[in-house]
């Protein structure tokens, strides 16, 4: 019985340790000398080398959304943002430089009022990350298993008032949990918003070439992509509009 | 009075004569004009009639152009000649005609309607001759002074006498030098009312003019082509070419007037030529009108050398100078300094915008006055641009005003030159008297100003990788991490469950067996009590009762006493007769087992003691 634990316990450090990976680390921090020799060009394809063999995490896109920024592409550097706000939205940094890159962008948008419960439910989700959600989850999980034991075990009812009702709080912290994690996951792989890369895109009324002109967007605009349909996507804006363009004139999130 | 009178008598001749003329005079109509005259000519034609006419109908001048016409003009007379009175009246038509081609015309007699009857002038012959200087008289030539009249022929016959050229100094200049175009009008005549009625445009150029317009023109002789002329320059214009490559300027136009000497070999009037016949006189003058234009140029800006451009390169060319001059550098604070930046030098300078000072930020700092000091000569414009600063320290400390890097291109030595301002160190000392309004509280506070706006830095140290979409959510370590707590929790609940089962059967087990246990013992003691085996009997009594209790409520032999039994059988509701029988057997048990003397009596009372009490008890338990 011991031994299966300890195997059990050596698996999950294994899977832990493969996630981190020794040799793209030396890629970011020559990235990250680059950019500090204001070489920007290299540090991009330096991060974008690490993101190439399979490696992410907010800290390298915002690094690399910040050499976008340098080398004034602001499409880039707000697509890069993005994910990087998407993978940690508690990072103060990232919103910061987000908001800066959004204020360089040609279209200026009213985004429209979100319901408030829907605010609510975002900003409590994202005190977060999904990771750190589920990582609270099973927190929370074990912890009420061990209060229930307590509850089943102990003679004094006294422990097994307490331990009762701190059982039934951990079930609950731990639902909220991993339903926040769950909703951070999908929202990222999702991937249903995206950033215009060209540099003027004429918004159609429907998915082909000849239907009428609706309005027109810039690059680094961030739309919705609500529906696609052979090489067309219909998006909506962050104001509420909704039009079509080509799917070859912007780039997932 | 007299005035009313005479008025009044004049109206009375009048109306008389009127009548007369009306009733009385035959109507005389007659045209006149000149019978030959030259194309291009101008001449009246006049019709006369000596009477009031309701209607004048002119007739057409075929191959003339009637400048103005017709004009009516009435002149009347009175005369009073001893008694008599004599009158003529008199309206005239003029027409100003100009021959238009040669040849000679007829022109109809033109019609007037008078008194209700129609009258007809008498029929005009002109006969236009071809124009030729020498038949133009001087008066003429005076009233034609200010006409415009286009005689082509003439100018041709003019055109070496009068020309301007457009001449440059640079006909290849880099972008932002100076060139310098001189028109200069060349003339062998006497010219006035010089007019220009285009001048060139300068395409792709910031140009000066180097020349007042209400100078006087300089004049100076020289020789062309074996001819002298008088030379003048018309126009002195600098020009600084904004982009490079060929640009064409087009042609400058002018109108003048020159006085063409004539030759009056024919003489009409012998009387005038007489009084006139003298050298003075004989030369006569011709005023003709003309256009001139000046060669067109092309100028070929070369563009301005790529290596070696300074970065903070803005565009001046020429050769300058850079001085600097401030008026102190150690003051209070909320004093103004004033710093002079003077460019001085020969370039185009006025295109010099700005200066790329930068002040420390905490100073307040206005816009550059900016004076010019420039003269204009022929060689081009020179002089000094100075830009005048005014800064405002407004906190104490030391600051440093960098020095300001002005970067040109010199032509002559075909390189930039890069030259600087000397740096200044500015000491701020504390003022003596804040300035009251500012500051309310003892301390003076600022909110932190914003200079720029740029991203946050980069994230630098350790950055953890993960796998693109390896979220621990939808990974299979959760499924572990969530799979082992519950196994162990199962596992513990479950050993704990058959702990318990263990322990609870283990006690049933030992509760039915006190009463057999009890029994057994004290069947033994019975046997010993028979074969009156005393230190038996009496432990095996006393096994009996310990065992009976430890085993009926599962507690360890060696946690009995007296009073926990006591305890424990008041706790299971044990009437306290037999509690009290119960404890009573025990010590006497416990007695007789240490107290000498004989014991046989007494071994047979506990012995049924000990039977009644377990069975009671027994009872009591159900």
């Amino acid at each position: 019985m011991k031994n299966l634990l300890i195997i059990i316990c050596l698996f999950i450090l294994a899977i832990d340790v493969q996630a981190q990976v020794a040799n793209p680390e030396s890629l970011i921090e020559a990235g990250n000398q680059a950019y500090s020799s204001a070489d920007y060009t290299t540090a991009i394809s330096q991060y974008e080398n690490v993101i190439g063999s399979g490696y992410e995490s907010a800290g390298l896109y915002f690094n690399l959304g910040n050499a976008y920024f340098k080398e004034n592409n602001i499409p880039a550097a707000i697509l890069n943002y993005e994910k990087a706000g998407k993978l940690d939205p508690t990072d103060e940094n990232i919103r910061f430089n987000l908001d800066l890159a959004n204020s360089r962008i040609i279209d200026k948008m009213e985004p429209l009022p979100e319901f408030f419960l829907k605010s609510w439910w975002k900003s409590a989700r994202n005190i977060f990350s999904s990771d750190q959600w589920s990582k609270l989850g099973v927190i929370g999980f074990i912890l009420a298993l061990a209060a229930l034991t307590l509850f089943i075990i102990s003679g004094s009812i006294l422990l097994r008032k307490i331990s009762f009702w701190s059982a039934i709080l951990l079930i609950g912290l731990m639902s909220a949990s991993f339903i926040f994690s769950v909703s951070g996951y999908r929202d990222y792989s999702r991937h249903n918003s995206a950033i215009i890369f060209s540099p003027t895109v004429t918004v159609k009324s429907s998915p082909n070439d000849a239907s009428v002109d609706l309005f027109v967007i810039h690059e680094g605009t961030k739309v919705f992509i609500t529906d696609t349909v052979e090489g067309w996507s219909e998006v909506r804006l962050a104001n509420g509009h909704i039009g079509w363009v080509k799917t070859d004139t912007f780039r997932l999130i | 009075m007299m005035r009313i009178l005479r008025i009044l008598l004049v109206l009375a001749v009048m109306s008389g004569a009127m009548a007369d003329i009306l009733l009385g005079q035959a109507i005389e109509f007659t045209a006149s004009t000149k019978s030959s005259v030259q194309v291009g000519e101008q001449f009246r034609a006049v019709y006369a009639v000596n009477q009031q006419v309701d209607r004048f109908e002119g007739p057409d001048f075929e191959g003339f152009s009637i400048l103005s016409g017709p004009n009516q003009s009435t002149n009347q007379s009175y005369q009073f000649i001893n008694g008599k009175v004599s009158q003529s009246f008199q309206v005239s038509y003029t027409y100003y005609l100009q021959a238009n081609k040669e040849g000679s015309f007829n022109i109809k007699p033109a019609k007037v309607i008078a008194g209700g009857k129609a009258y007809e002038s008498n029929p005009l012959t002109i006969n236009v001759s071809q124009s030729s200087p020498s038949q133009s008289t001087p008066q003429q030539g005076g009233q034609q002074g200010s006409q415009r009249s286009a005689q082509p022929r003439q100018e041709s016959a003019n055109k070496n006498d009068i020309f301007i050229k457009a001449a440059v100094d640079k006909p290849q200049p880099y972008q932002g030098e100076q060139v310098i175009i001189t028109y200069k009008i060349y003339t062998t005549v006497p010219i006035s009312q010089i007019n220009i009625n285009k001048i060139s445009s300068f395409p792709g150029f910031w140009n000066k003019s180097l020349l007042n317009d209400n100078d006087p023109l300089k004049q100076s002789n020289e020789v062309v082509n074996g001819k002298e002329y008088v030379v003048a320059d018309l126009r002195k214009i600098a020009l600084y070419a904004q982009r490079s490559g060929e640009i064409k300027i087009e042609p400058m136009e002018l109108e003048c007037v020159a006085q063409i000497k004539v030759q009056n070999t024919q003489s009409r009037d012998p009387f005038f030529d007489s009084f006139f016949n003298d050298p003075f006189f004989n030369r006569n003058f011709q005023n003709v009108e003309m256009n001139v234009e000046s060669n067109p140029l092309t100028i070929d800006v070369k563009p301005l050398p790529s290596t070696g451009k300074p970065l903070d390169f803005s565009g001046a060319v020429g050769s300058f100078n850079i001085a600097s001059e401030i008026d102190r550098t150690e003051l209070k604070s909320n004093e103004p300094i004033n710093l002079k930046v003077t460019i001085s030098g020969k370039g185009n300078l006025e295109l010099i915008d700005d200066l790329p000072l930068s002040f420390p930020p905490d100073f307040e700092t206005y816009d550059p006055k900016i004076t010019n000091n420039l003269t204009k000569n022929a060689t081009g414009i020179s002089g000094s641009r100075t830009f005048e600063y005014l800064i405002i320290p407004r906190n104490q400390g030391e600051f440093e005003i960098k020095p300001v890097e002005f970067s040109f291109f010199d032509p002559a030595r075909q390189s930039y030159t890069t030259l600087s301002t000397p740096r200044y160190n500015i000491k701020v000392n504390k003022g003596e008297d804040e300035p009251s309004g500012i500051t309310y509280s003892g301390v003076s506070q600022k909110n932190i100003q914003y200079i720029g706006s740029d991203i946050r830095h980069i994230k630098t140290g350790h950055i953890p990788l993960y796998r693109i979409n390896s979220f621990f959510i939808a990974s299979s370590s959760i499924i572990i991490w969530l799979m082992i707590p519950l196994l162990i929790f199962i596992a513990v609940i479950i050993l704990w469950i058959k702990n318990k089962k263990r322990s609870g059967n283990l006690a049933l087990v030992r509760n039915r067996k006190a009463n057999k246990v009890a029994r057994k013992n004290l069947q033994k003691a019975g046997e010993y009590l028979q074969s009156n085996s005393t230190e038996a009997f009496f432990e095996e009594i006393s096994r009996a009762l310990w065992g009976y209790i430890s085993n009926k409520f599962n507690i360890p032999l060696s946690d009995l006493s007296i009073e926990s039994v006591n305890h424990r059988l008041s706790d299971k509701r044990i009437s306290e007769e037999s509690i009290l029988k119960f404890t009573g057997v025990l010590e006497n048990c416990e007695y007789a087992r240490f107290a000498p003397g004989d014991k046989s009596e007494k071994m047979q009372w506990i012995y049924n003691e000990a039977l009644e009490v377990i069975s009671k008890i027994e009872q009591e338990l159900k």
